[in-house]
């Protein structure tokens, strides 16, 4: 089943056309990649598909299950089953991690009329995702993010997503500012949440993610649009041989 | 001018523990003032004063207090126990600079002088609903005392609350304001004796003018003070919140942190004042103010200042006025909370904040019930 369907995406941020006719479709249980230098549109692409204000689509569409997305506030996205990691998660002193995503929860689970859990055992749950990750607990007490050193940001996230359970996760960039063991811990959780019924889509500018969590298709992204698509492979003669051979043709 | 009229109205009643230079000082002159001019810049004292002048004569404050604290009318002293409450609120309180509290102790008629023995725990529970009140709350040496005061006030009134702490006692002071009152003032002053400690926790709803003075002096070495208060100020609704904090003895410490929210055309003033006297080698200080603007057409004035004459402390203080935090909202976004729970979860968290650190339940379930509310 098609998940997600971009077809001839057009955006410009501050009025400067960042993507410039990107086609890509997305199936249920696909984990696709989309690798790129510096300032080809990687976040852009993350941030248009999340619905941060700022980012103008001009042309072209995005379909997420049957639903056109522009129609879509950024709540109401993630009510529909999508979630960005962020690469830069937001430090908010005062609203507690728990609370946080406590709120969270309920959202989701009012707009999909499920009852939420009772608070004990989702606290129960929170932690049992958190241990998981080598996260400690006391992180769930503290503001959401707030003095998190890079890398405990990023498992909050993976927290996050195994946590709200979405249809479509966007990781962007989420192997930033990770040392091996964090990449290993935070990658392992990405692949336990990958399954049959949800699909993932990377963002990553290094080969290193992706031998962690191995993906189905990866695309590279050029000057706002996917030059090259393939299977993993491409990813490797990307490490290899670094962007410049694309401009060769 | 109101300060004149008040003078003529009110001598001839002045109890004997009121000293009479007090209400001299209270003259149109003195109201009308450069210095008053400045201190009021954003609040009307005529407004102010012509509002506690009209206010009915006799206090309206209850005192629960626990078994360890005596608890007696200024009424009920000796002739000389009188004679020490006059010096008290003489030398306790500038006229000076607050020329408001002659009206009010002279209003009040009556006052509650609160005691605690030595070496003891104790609790007291304050509340003022109306009128004008005067209230000196003395800790011994030692002692420890948990106060809790209220202010519901639904008419004009104002209240003088006079601490002292005995060497090596504590103060935990939270203090609620939620009236909705035509015109508030309350002057709360400390001194704290060596090693004292003195920690408030404040929060407040504003009302048409509401003003709060609280003037702190460090009296003793290693006399502390941590200072917190939360504030909602909604639309068409004044908060005037004006502190000094004197350090006047070596290694004094003092933090506070002030912040606001604000909602509709809210008006919000703060005035945080450090003072280092030559004598406090090794004192330490700082203070912060922080606004939070949701709507258009809201007003701060903020100023946080220093006035340092000793190089040996430290200091350091700021003030900001801001917005909510637009990236903070969009990642609430992306997790499926609507936008009205996400401001919501914001605001609170900039409220909570301040408190956090006092850990006062009561002054933070005050400021939610009215946030959640609308």
């Amino acid at each position: 089943m098609t998940l997600l369907a971009i077809d001839n995406l057009h955006v410009t941020v501050q009025g400067k056309p960042i993507l410039k006719g990107l086609d890509l479709t997305i199936e249920t249980g696909e984990v696709h990649a989309i690798m790129g230098p510096n300032g080809s549109g990687k976040s852009t692409l993350a941030n248009v598909l999340a619905g941060r204000p700022g980012y103008d689509i001009t042309e072209g569409s995005v379909v997420f299950r049957d639903a056109p997305l522009s129609e879509l506030e950024a709540a109401e996205r993630a009510h529909r089953g999508l979630f960005l990691a962020f690469q830069y998660p937001v430090e908010i002193p005062g609203v507690s991690n728990m609370e946080f995503l406590k709120a969270a929860n309920d959202s989701l689970c009012a707009a999909r009329n499920e009852e939420p859990a009772a608070a004990v055992a989702f606290m129960k749950r929170v932690r049992a995702i958190a241990s998981e990750l080598d996260l400690d607990p006391e992180f769930l007490k503290r503001g959401v993010n707030e003095g998190f050193s890079g890398g405990e940001k990023k498992r909050n996230e993976i927290l996050q997503l195994l946590l709200l359970q979405p249809t479509l996760a966007v990781l962007d960039e989420t192997d930033s500012g990770l040392d091996i063991d964090a990449l290993q811990t935070v990658s392992e959780g990405v692949n336990r949440f990958r399954g049959a019924h949800n699909a993932i889509l990377l963002i990553t500018h290094y080969q290193r993610l992706l031998d962690h969590i191995v993906p189905d298709h990866v695309h590279v992204l050029s000057d706002g649009r996917i030059a090259r698509s393939g299977d993993r492979h491409l990813a490797e003669k990307l490490e290899a041989e670094g962007y410049a051979w694309l401009a060769q043709g | 001018m109101a300060g004149a009229r008040v003078t003529t109205e009110l001598e001839h009643d002045a109890p004997d523990w009121v000293d009479a230079q007090g209400l001299a000082e209270l003259t149109s002159a003195r109201l009308a003032s450069h210095r008053s001019a400045e201190l009021w810049k954003y609040s009307s004292l005529p407004r102010a004063s012509a509002a506690l002048a009209a206010t009915p004569y006799g206090d309206a404050i209850s005192i629960s207090a626990a078994d360890e604290l005596t608890a007696t009318r200024f009424s009920q002293l000796t002739h000389n126990a009188r004679a020490q409450v006059r010096s008290c609120v003489r030398d306790a309180i500038d006229q000076a600079r607050y020329p408001l509290s002659a009206i009010v102790a002279l209003k009040a008629g009556d006052g509650w002088l609160l005691e605690t023995p030595r070496d003891v725990n104790s609790r007291v529970h304050i509340e003022h609903s109306k009128g004008a009140g005067i209230v000196i709350l003395r800790i011994a040496d030692n002692a420890s005392v948990n106060l809790l005061e209220e202010i519901t006030l639904g008419d004009a009134g104002g209240c003088l609350l006079l601490i002292a702490l005995g060497r090596n006692a504590h103060l935990r002071h939270t203090r609620v304001s939620r009236g909705a009152a035509p015109c508030a003032w309350q002057l709360t002053h400390v001194t704290a004796a060596d090693s004292a400690t003195y920690e408030l926790c404040a929060s407040s709803l504003g009302s048409t003018l509401e003003r709060f003075d609280c003037h702190v002096q460090l009296a003793g070495a290693g006399a502390s003070a941590r200072l917190s208060g939360a504030a909602l100020v909604d639309d068409k609704t004044h908060l005037d919140q004006q502190l000094v904090i004197e350090h006047a003895h070596p290694h004094t410490e003092s933090t506070t942190r002030f912040h606001t929210l604000l909602r509709g055309k809210a008006r919000s003033t703060f005035n945080g004042r450090i003072h280092i006297h030559p004598g406090a080698h090794g004192a330490a200080a700082s203070l912060t103010n922080r606004n939070l603007a949701l709507d258009e057409g809201a007003e701060v004035n903020t100023k946080p200042e220093l006035e340092i004459y000793n190089d040996d402390v430290r200091c350091s203080h700021g003030a900001t006025v801001g917005s909510l935090d637009d990236e903070a909202i969009f990642y609430l976004l992306s997790r499926g909370i609507d936008q009205e729970r996400a401001r919501q979860l914001l605001c609170e968290a900039f409220l909570s904040e301040c408190l956090e650190e006092s850990g006062s339940d009561t002054a933070r379930d005050s400021l939610m019930e009215v946030l959640r509310r609308a």
